[in-house]
């Protein structure tokens, strides 16, 4: 016999996980290149950790007018690279050089162009919709953008890094002297905040009505009359 | 299981940073060579890249955002015209290199409110030297300053003009790495690489404007707008955490 309450109860901890992620999103409101997560709440989802789901809208773009701010429209990723050998994916454009003139990511990063690490001689570069840097007339380095073969294999690793199991080719504008926004939606994120909270309060009236029940059951049944 | 309290409360934080970014950016704009600071936000996850490799799962997604650095951002502000004599406005890149202090020490600043001192030096609107030490003779008259840096001036009843010095300006391969240390002068930090120094007018180098000031480049409108957006970011974080709060107090009373 399956216990009705701790089966109720379940449901409320997929309720406070969902309000982990749902604050999660909500604190990177302004976080530059963040994807809202959902985590996908079904049958399945109140059994152990939901599946979760990277949006892949785009953010709004936020003009900055600083040559090395740059924010991607479309479906694609910037290429960082920690040192080791690992790279990572990024939207996050607040590029800028280190003491050696390599272009670097806000957490000192480098971004990967189509030969590697991208070395520059000064910030006052122009940046193409196609991400070919140039330099004057020049063409001195080109990004390297990649799109994601299968947007659920997308796992967000903080420091606006994601990582996925494979990469496909980017369809992908770059705009120079903008960011991107984060995509969480705060009327979206503020409606379910709501439907949490009445659903927690639904669970509790169900288990109290259910531990009413069972009182009366054991206070009543077999009393005499 | 409540990492919502403590992803909201860091949500608060970063909020109540960025607004004091943001004053600290208002309260300057009136400040000549002052570069507005801007806050980089970053999210927090619940894994490292390391363990995320390995193919672990998070029970949680985040651990809520946090400021990964706060840096001025080098962009010209716009020239403001005084006719000032020693008003030097720096277009494009480079800094000032200033003394500070009796040890040595040198600083950066791109406020060119120059002025000459008692013993005939110039030195910034604070009184710190110029770290060429140029010095101007006291009977030097209609002095010039040209875009590549040389001091023209008549000495005494010549008619011809002669140069007295050449004004250089020192870049930085990662300006926006200088720490501000307040006063318009920025220190030098292991991340911008060393001052090279140069003449105004060479390529890397910008270009000297006598009779100018370097603005602030603080852009009003754009720092209202991320001061409307910071106050309601940090409502909704504010409201998540009286959620969290709600629905812990439910948790609490299951039973009632």
């Amino acid at each position: 016999m399956s216990d009705p309450i701790s089966s109720i109860a379940r449901y409320l901890s997929a309720d406070v996980r969902a309000l982990g992620t749902l604050s999660q999103n909500v604190a990177n409101l302004t976080t530059p290149g963040y994807r809202a997560v959902q985590r996908a709440e079904g049958f399945e989802g109140t059994l152990g950790a939901a599946p979760t789901r990277v949006d892949q809208r785009d953010g709004a773009l936020i003009q900055t007018g600083r040559p090395l701010d740059l924010a991607l429209q479309g479906q694609g990723f910037f290429q960082v690279s920690a040192g080791d050998e690992q790279v990572f994916l990024t939207r996050a454009g607040q590029f800028s050089l280190d003491a050696s003139g390599r272009l670097v990511d806000a957490q000192g990063r480098a971004v990967l162009g189509a030969d590697g690490p991208i070395v520059l001689s000064s910030s006052a570069v122009t940046i193409g919709e196609d991400g070919a840097i140039h330099d004057g007339k020049d063409v001195v380095a080109q990004l390297a953008l990649v799109d994601v073969a299968d947007g659920a294999t997308l796992q967000p690793l903080g420091g606006g890094m994601y990582a996925a199991s494979a990469t496909a080719d980017a369809d992908v504008r770059v705009h120079q002297g903008a960011l991107e926004g984060s995509n969480v939606d705060p009327g979206e994120e503020m409606v379910r905040l709501m439907q949490l909270s009445r659903h927690a309060s639904s669970i509790q009236h169900a288990i109290s009505t259910y531990h009413t029940a069972l009182v009366a059951g054991i206070d009543q049944i077999g009393k005499d009359s | 299981m409540i990492e919502a309290l403590h992803i909201a409360a860091s949500g608060l934080n970063s909020q109540q940073q960025q607004i004091d970014v943001i004053s600290n950016n208002l309260a300057n704009m009136q400040t000549p060579g002052y570069k507005r600071s801007r806050v980089a936000f970053t999210d927090v996850s619940a894994l490292t890249p390391a363990q995320a490799q390995q193919g672990l799962a998070a029970n949680q997604l985040g651990a809520g955002t946090r400021i990964s650095e706060t840096a001025p951002v080098m962009i010209d502000g716009a020239l403001q015209q005084t006719g000032n004599t020693w008003d030097l406005a720096i277009q494009g890149a480079g800094f000032f290199e200033i003394e500070s202090g009796e040890d040595g020490g040198r600083l950066y600043t791109r406020a060119g409110q120059l002025k000459v001192d008692n013993d005939g030096y110039l030195v910034t609107a604070a009184g710190h030297r110029l770290a060429q030490g140029i010095q101007i003779p006291a009977d030097a008259t209609h002095i010039t300053v040209s875009s590549n840096g040389d001091v023209h001036a008549q000495l005494g009843s010549d008619a011809k003009d002669s140069v007295v010095g050449n004004l250089q300006l020192v870049t930085f391969a990662a300006p926006e790495a200088l720490r501000s240390v307040g006063g318009n002068n920025f220190a030098v930090t292991p991340d911008s690489g060393d001052p090279v120094v140069g003449k105004p007018g060479d390529a890397g180098f910008g270009t000297l404007s006598q009779g100018y000031v370097e603005g602030s480049n603080v852009d009003l409108v754009g720092e209202m707008s991320a001061l409307v957006l910071a106050q309601r970011a940090y409502q909704l974080n504010a409201r998540v955490l009286q959620a969290t709060d709600q629905i812990l107090d439910t948790i609490n009373n299951l039973n009632r």
